[in-house]
C-alpha cells in the first residue's frame, strides 16, 4: 500500500473518530449486559450489539463513501495523485479496516460472554459466528451499493432492507435443526448446516470484494 | 523535457444530450491558456478529461507526458486542480486539510509560501470549512493548491461566484504566480475580463466542438469594428471578412475579421465616410467567433 493509499485510509478514520468511539463505548457496554444474569438486560444487551455493528458500518459508507459525492468532495479526492482503482482500494481499506477491527472487537467480547458465563450456554457460539459472519457479509454488500451506485439513496435503501432482513435471518437460522438443537447445549457443534452457512458468507463477502473492483474498474466516469 | 504541457488529439466524449467532439488542442510548457465558452459548452468535460476525471470515448490525452486516464496519478502529482464545484471537507478545518496536502506532498509542500497565502487571502487556519464565506472557500482550495507550486494549474471558473476584492486577491496571486515561467495554466471562465488579464493563448469553445485557438494578440489584432456613414445605394453583406452588420439609416456598423486597407478604400470610394475604427474587446471577439461558427455549422 502506497503513502497516499494509508494517507487517506487515515484521513477518513481521522473523519469518523469520535462517532466511532461512541459506537465502541455502546458496543462494549452491550457486552456487559450480555454478562448480566438478568434475561431483560440480556436480551438489551443483544439489540445493542447488533445496532451498534450495523450503526458502525453504516456510518463508515455514508460518511465516506457517499456524503464525499453529495458533498462535491470527490473532485478534490481524485484531484490528488491517484488513479479510480487505488481510490476504490483506499476506500475498500478504510471501510473494511475499520469495520472489521470493530466486528472482531465484539466478536471476541461475545466469545467470552458465551464461554466465560455459566448462565449462557456455550453452543450459542455457533449461532453467533453466523449471525456475526452475515452481518459482515452485509457490510461489505452495503459497501459495494455505496462504491458502485455512487448513490446517497440507494446505499441507504440496501441498509434499510438488510437491516429487515437480519431478523429474518435470525429466525430463518434458528429454524434449522442443526442449528437449533445445540443452541441451548454446552456442546459447540461445527455440522454441516453450521459450516455450509459459514462457507456461503465468505463467498458472498469475496463475491461482494471483487464485484466491487471489477465494476469499478469498468467505470468511465470518476467523479 | 516535454515541449507540450498537455495535448488532445481527436478526442471526443459522448452524453445522452452533448458531445465534446473531435478536440486537438495543445498547450506549450510554459504557457498560459485562457478557454472560453458559455455555459453548457464543454469547458468542464473538456477539464475533468484532462484531469482524468473521466475518460474519453475517443482520442488520445497526454498531459506532461503522460497518458491520461491511464497514468493519472503520475501526471497529477505536478498538477494544481481548483474547480468552482469542488468542495472541502466541511466538518475539517483548513489546518487540518493543510496537514492532508503535506503528508500526500511531503517533498513538494511549501509551509512558509502557505502561510504567506495565508495572510495574503486573509483566511484563518484554524476555521472549518463550513463556517467559510464561498470566497473563502476558494481561495482555501487555491492556498492548498498553490502551496506545493505544481508544474501545471488548471482552474476550473475559480473566480466565478467572488466579490470584486475577493477576485482581485486571486487574480493578484494568480498574476506572482505567473513569475514562474516554466508553469503552464489552463484557466477556464466565462468571464473574459479574468481570462484576458493573465491569458497569453485564448481558447473558444461553445457546444462541444472547439470555435478557435490563438494568442491572445493575433485575436484582438484580427478583429476590428468599423463605424461609418454610408450612402443607401451602398450595398454590404455579412459574410467573407464581415462578420456582423448592424445597419440604423445611414449610420452602419461591421465587425470585421481581417480588415486590409484596401477594404477601407473600396468603401470609402463607394461613399462611405469612415467614423472609427476601432479593437473589440475579447468578450466581443468570442462572441463574434462564436456567432460566425454558429452561422458557419447551420449554412
Amino acid at each position: 500500500m502506497n503513502h497516499i493509499i494509508k494517507t487517506l485510509v487515515f484521513k477518513d478514520i481521522q473523519l469518523n473518530r469520535l462517532p466511532l468511539f461512541i459506537y465502541l463505548l455502546l458496543g462494549l457496554s452491550s457486552l456487559v449486559m450480555l454478562s448480566s444474569e438478568t434475561p431483560i438486560l440480556f436480551y438489551a444487551g443483544v439489540t445493542i450489539l447488533l445496532s451498534a455493528i450495523i450503526i458502525t458500518g453504516a456510518q463508515m459508507v455514508i460518511t465516506t463513501v457517499t456524503n464525499e459525492r453529495t458533498d462535491q468532495v470527490m473532485p478534490f479526492i481524485m484531484s490528488l495523485p491517484i488513479s479510480f482503482r487505488q481510490y476504490t482500494h483506499a476506500k475498500v481499506c478504510a471501510n473494511l479496516g475499520v469495520f472489521l477491527v470493530f466486528w472482531l472487537l465484539m466478536l471476541g467480547g461475545l466469545m467470552v460472554v458465551i464461554f466465560g458465563q455459566p448462565q449462557v450456554p456455550d453452543g450459542l457460539a455457533v449461532y453467533a459466528v453466523i449471525l456475526l459472519l452475515e452481518m459482515l457479509a452485509v457490510f461489505c454488500l452495503v459497501l459495494a451499493v455505496g462504491l458502485i451506485s455512487e448513490s446517497h439513496a440507494w446505499t441507504i435503501v440496501v441498509i434499510s432492507l438488510t437491516n429487515v432482513a437480519l431478523s429474518i435471518f435470525m429466525f430463518w437460522t434458528a429454524s434449522f435443526e442443526g442449528i437449533q438443537q445445540h443452541m441451548q447445549t454446552d456442546a459447540v457443534v461445527w455440522n454441516q448446516t453450521a459450516v455450509t452457512f459459514v462457507i456461503t458468507e465468505v463467498l458472498m463477502i469475496v463475491a461482494c470484494l471483487i464485484l466491487t473492483y471489477v465494476i469499478q474498474g469498468r467505470k468511465k466516469d470518476f467523479v | 523535457m516535454n515541449d507540450y504541457t498537455f495535448q488532445f488529439d481527436k478526442v471526443s466524449r459522448r452524453y445522452p444530450h452533448f458531445q465534446l467532439q473531435d478536440i486537438n488542442l495543445k498547450l506549450p510548457t510554459g504557457g498560459i491558456m485562457g478557454l472560453i465558452g458559455p455555459n453548457g459548452a464543454g469547458k468542464s468535460t473538456l477539464i475533468r478529461i484532462l484531469m482524468g476525471l473521466i475518460a474519453a470515448d475517443e482520442g488520445t490525452v497526454t498531459v506532461l507526458g503522460q497518458p491520461i486516464p491511464e497514468q493519472q496519478q503520475a501526471a497529477k502529482r505536478h498538477i494544481g486542480f481548483a474547480s468552482e464545484d469542488m468542495r472541502l471537507y466541511k466538518n475539517a478545518t483548513l489546518d487540518w486539510h493543510m496537514s492532508l496536502i503535506g503528508r500526500i506532498y511531503p517533498e513538494q509542500w511549501d509551509s512558509k509560501y502557505a502561510n504567506h497565502l495565508l495572510k495574503a487571502f486573509d483566511l484563518i487556519a484554524e476555521q472549518k470549512i463550513k463556517g467559510m464565506s464561498h470566497g473563502q472557500r476558494v481561495k482555501s482550495g487555491l492556498l492548498l493548491m498553490l502551496a506545493r507550486h505544481p508544474k501545471f494549474l488548471i482552474l476550473d471558473e475559480p473566480t466565478t461566484g467572488l466579490d470584486p476584492v475577493a477576485r482581485k486577491e486571486v487574480l493578484n496571486e494568480m498574476i506572482a504566480v505567473l513569475q514562474d515561467e516554466e508553469r503552464s495554466i489552463l484557466f477556464s471562465s466565462h468571464n473574459t475580463q479574468d481570462v484576458e488579464q493573465i491569458s497569453d493563448q485564448i481558447t473558444f469553445i461553445d457546444r462541444g466542438t472547439l470555435v478557435s485557438s490563438n494568442d491572445k494578440e493575433s485575436f484582438i489584432e484580427e478583429w476590428r469594428r468599423v463605424r461609418m456613414r454610408t450612402p443607401e445605394n451602398l450595398m454590404l453583406q455579412a459574410d467573407g471578412n464581415i462578420k456582423e452588420l448592424i445597419r440604423q439609416g445611414a449610420n452602419t456598423t461591421l465587425l470585421v475579421r481581417g480588415l486590409t486597407d484596401q477594404m477601407v478604400t473600396d468603401w470609402q470610394q463607394q461613399g462611405a465616410t469612415i467614423q472609427h475604427i476601432d479593437y473589440l474587446s475579447l468578450e466581443e471577439i468570442f462572441v463574434a467567433e462564436v456567432e460566425a461558427k454558429r452561422q458557419g455549422d447551420n449554412s
